[in-house]
């Protein structure tokens, strides 16, 4: 029979249980317990976040082109600012207008529309299946959140320099920096302006 | 003044839209077939290197693709018109005016 344990005493077997965030949300989960009262609520609250991270899981392709024929859709933009307790009334005034794609996509001609995956860029407020949109035609200096195919796969960094080393730089500190050399195949492939994600 | 003329053309444009999304293939052999898989209807460099010509049927250049692994893309006229229109458009800011020709 074929040794499966490193560990005779019983223990974790190595591959074993389900594979890293594999989970029906995508991302890793974690048991709590809650008060009985509220399991309803977080039930509902977790079916819904289940279905939106299917619909995601559904629509395959990850790099997406914005429409050819966007509509413009102007809304009411409050100026003043919004702090997440007592609202002022005195803000209660519109000013102006926004449209979101004249506020996302600067250059519809080179924009793209790229799904997120991983949490390497957490910090950077990237969270696995945002939608960021990418503009080809900003040139990518350091300091820049970039799309690169990194040895032919596409990953999301932010790019740095370093006296004269440039490296890739993840914002999660449980992902290593890749420093980049000449052996590495790096195209970098645009330049991250915005980053949509749901709350 | 002189009117000044411009005349613009895409390098085997079917292989470079694929690539677009593909940059593993930059430098690699790629073609695109026509309809149904039949012909060779673009050539990345590296393929007309090779002296396949345009418009060959896929059967008759079997042994060369295996030989060289060229990979080869059903077309998608979605995708090559998409980038069609973003090419037009970014000349047109700098042209007063166009002719396809």
């Amino acid at each position: 029979m074929p040794e499966t344990t490193l560990n005779k005493r019983g223990g974790q077997r190595p591959n074993a249980g389900r594979k890293k965030g594999s989970s029906a949300y995508g991302e890793s989960t974690t048991a709590i317990r809650v008060p009985e009262s509220l399991v309803p609520t977080i039930k509902t609250l977790l079916d819904d976040r289940k279905r939106r991270f299917e619909q995601l899981a559904n629509s395959t392709a990850t790099i997406l082109f914005p429409s050819k024929t966007p509509s413009s859709i102007a809304l009411p933009l409050f100026t003043g600012k919004v702090a997440a307790g007592f609202p002022s009334p005195a803000d209660d005034y519109v000013e102006k207008t926004l449209d979101l794609n004249e506020l996302l996509v600067q250059k519809p001609a080179a924009t793209f529309f790229v799904r997120a995956q991983g949490e390497s860029m957490l910090g950077a407020g990237i969270h696995p299946n945002d939608i960021l949109v990418v503009d080809r035609s900003i040139e990518p200096v350091p300091g820049k959140i970039v799309i690169c195919a990194l040895n032919g796969e596409l990953t999301v960094k932010r790019l740095e320099r370093n006296n004269e080393q440039w490296q890739l730089k993840a914002e999660n500190p449980a992902y290593p920096d890749i420093a980049i050399h000449e052996e590495l195949e790096l195209v970098v492939w645009g330049v991250v302006t915005n980053v949509i994600h749901p709350v | 003044m002189q009117p000044l003329l411009a005349l613009v053309d895409c390098n085997n444009f079917y292989v470079s839209c694929e690539r677009v999304f593909r940059p593993d293939l930059i430098g690699k052999p790629v073609a695109v077939l026509s309809n149904n898989d039949g012909c060779i209807v673009a050539r990345s460099q590296e393929v007309k290197d090779l002296g396949i010509k345009m418009g060959v049927p896929l059967f008759q250049i079997q042994q060369l693709v295996n030989q060289h692994q060229i990979k080869l893309f059903s077309s998608n006229y979605t995708l090559y018109a998409e980038f069609s229109t973003r090419v037009m458009s970014l000349l047109e800011e700098f042209a007063p005016s166009m002719e396809v020709g």
